[in-house]
């Protein structure tokens, strides 16, 4: 799951994360203003998402498994379905699900954390919550990996079979790492500290939007337009 | 409980954006009164704590594992506002980064998660808290509650989007989340009785 695709060197990854966050969001509102009975618009955007995958070249596996966390919501769907929902509803809500997951997936794999964190931060998202997000990138897998450390040590020393009884001794596994955490962020600040932190949190600006971010921009979005006007 | 973009219609994804614009600018306002510039790195690592904590998986009933969501142990380390906007940034990360959760339909997930399970529930247990004299039973009911409050008003959004018929979704949301929240109130009772045995000074509350 804490598996991230290595941004490969293509020119995917060299445009401004804010035109790819566009080109996401232009897609996935593409994909809810379709009505139930466009499947050919479906089978189109289905194939231009498919075309955006060959190029960015992300590997087949990987983004399958990204799929995983939309299953409970297809089996809430046949849920429905079984108590009298209607068969149109739950396929529609099924291929736009996998549609707007399918462009997401597509938007971590070709831009790289920082580079979006960039394009948040120009698109004036809140100062607090952008440097939270760094901060949390930052040490999101060193936690991780003490995480399932203290897990497996914890399951190695008790060979019995796990019942709810242990979610309490989990809760004290949780409170040790938060002890660990804590410790953690003194000594970060600490460190910050020592490198003449006052308060301030400097960036540096690298990415820029170039006529070929525009380019990209509009023609994905006028073939956007195109897909669902004439195959209504 | 990590919605999907897709499944939201457009005037219920309006509404849970707007929303979740609106208190998380609030809980924004309120944490960057409250705390300092020091306490920023702890905030951005404890962001990383829930995450990291929600991979300790336990095991629920014939074999399936569940694990904590963290919602109301984060308003207990850093306080209410603070704790919503942790929560925020958890959920941000794991949309962004691990498409767990929509991009369009963060907004929802922030109002379920963030705004209902950590907020809301962390004043549902200061009141508790006042009349029934034990720590211990508040803290346990206000995060069964997060789980459970979280999860039903997933379920109305989902209905409401008009993917799924309501009584269904209800009723299923709130059976699945009535087992998950006990795990959770179980961990959550542990988490906070430790910390506050080892180190009082860390827990609000």
């Amino acid at each position: 799951m804490l598996d991230l695709l290595q941004p490969s060197q293509i020119w995917l990854t060299k445009l401004d994360s804010r035109t790819k966050l566009l080109m996401f969001l232009a897609y996935a509102f593409a994909v809810l203003s379709t009505k139930p009975q466009m499947h050919i618009a479906w089978i189109a955007l289905a194939v231009l998402l498919a075309m955006m995958f060959f190029v960015a070249r992300i590997p087949i596996g990987w983004a399958l498994r990204r799929f995983i966390p939309i299953l409970p919501f297809v089996g809430l769907g046949a849920i429905g379905l079984l108590f009298g929902g209607s068969r149109e509803t739950f396929i529609q809500v099924t291929v736009k699900m996998l549609l707007c997951v399918g462009a997401a997936i597509w938007l971590s794999a070709t831009t790289p954390f920082n580079q979006l964190l960039e394009g948040l931060r120009k698109l004036k998202v809140p100062t607090l919550l952008t440097i939270m997000l760094s901060f949390m990138f930052r040490y999101l897998f060193v936690l991780a990996e003490e995480s399932i450390r203290m897990s497996r040590a914890y399951q190695s020393r008790c060979p019995r079979k796990q019942t709810l009884k242990d979610a309490a001794n989990i809760g004290k596994l949780a409170g040790a790492l938060m002890l660990r955490t804590y410790g953690r962020a003194e000594r970060i600040y600490l460190a910050m500290l020592s490198r003449g932190f006052d308060g301030e949190f400097r960036t540096i600006s690298v990415q820029r939007m170039t006529s070929a971010d525009f380019a990209l921009l509009i023609a994905f979005i006028v073939s956007l337009v195109l897909i669902v006007i004439s195959l209504r | 409980m990590h919605i999907p973009d897709g499944f939201l219609s457009t005037p219920v994804l309006v509404a849970t954006n707007a929303a979740a614009l609106v208190t998380v600018g609030f809980a924004i306002k309120k944490a960057s009164e409250e705390l300092d510039e020091s306490q920023i790195p702890l905030m951005g690592v404890t962001a990383a704590f829930i995450f990291a904590a929600q991979m300790l998986n336990f095991p629920i009933v014939g074999g399936t594992s569940g694990h904590v969501l963290g919602g109301l142990l984060a308003a207990l380390l850093l306080g209410p506002n603070a704790g919503m906007v942790v929560m925020t940034v958890v959920l941000i990360v794991q949309s962004l980064l691990f498409n767990d959760g929509g991009i369009l339909a963060l907004g929802a997930n922030i109002f379920n998660m963030a705004f209902i399970g950590s907020w809301c529930c962390y004043w549902v247990y200061r009141w508790l808290a006042k009349i029934s004299k034990s720590e211990t039973v508040s803290v346990a009911i206000s995060a069964w509650l997060s789980v459970v409050l979280g999860a039903v008003i997933c379920a109305l959004e989902l209905a409401l989007s008009g993917a799924v018929p309501l009584v269904v979704v209800v009723a299923s949301m709130a059976a699945i989340h009535a087992l998950i929240g006990i795990g959770e109130a179980l961990v959550t009772v542990a988490a906070f009785a430790f910390l506050k045995r080892t180190k009082p000074e860390l827990v609000r509350g």
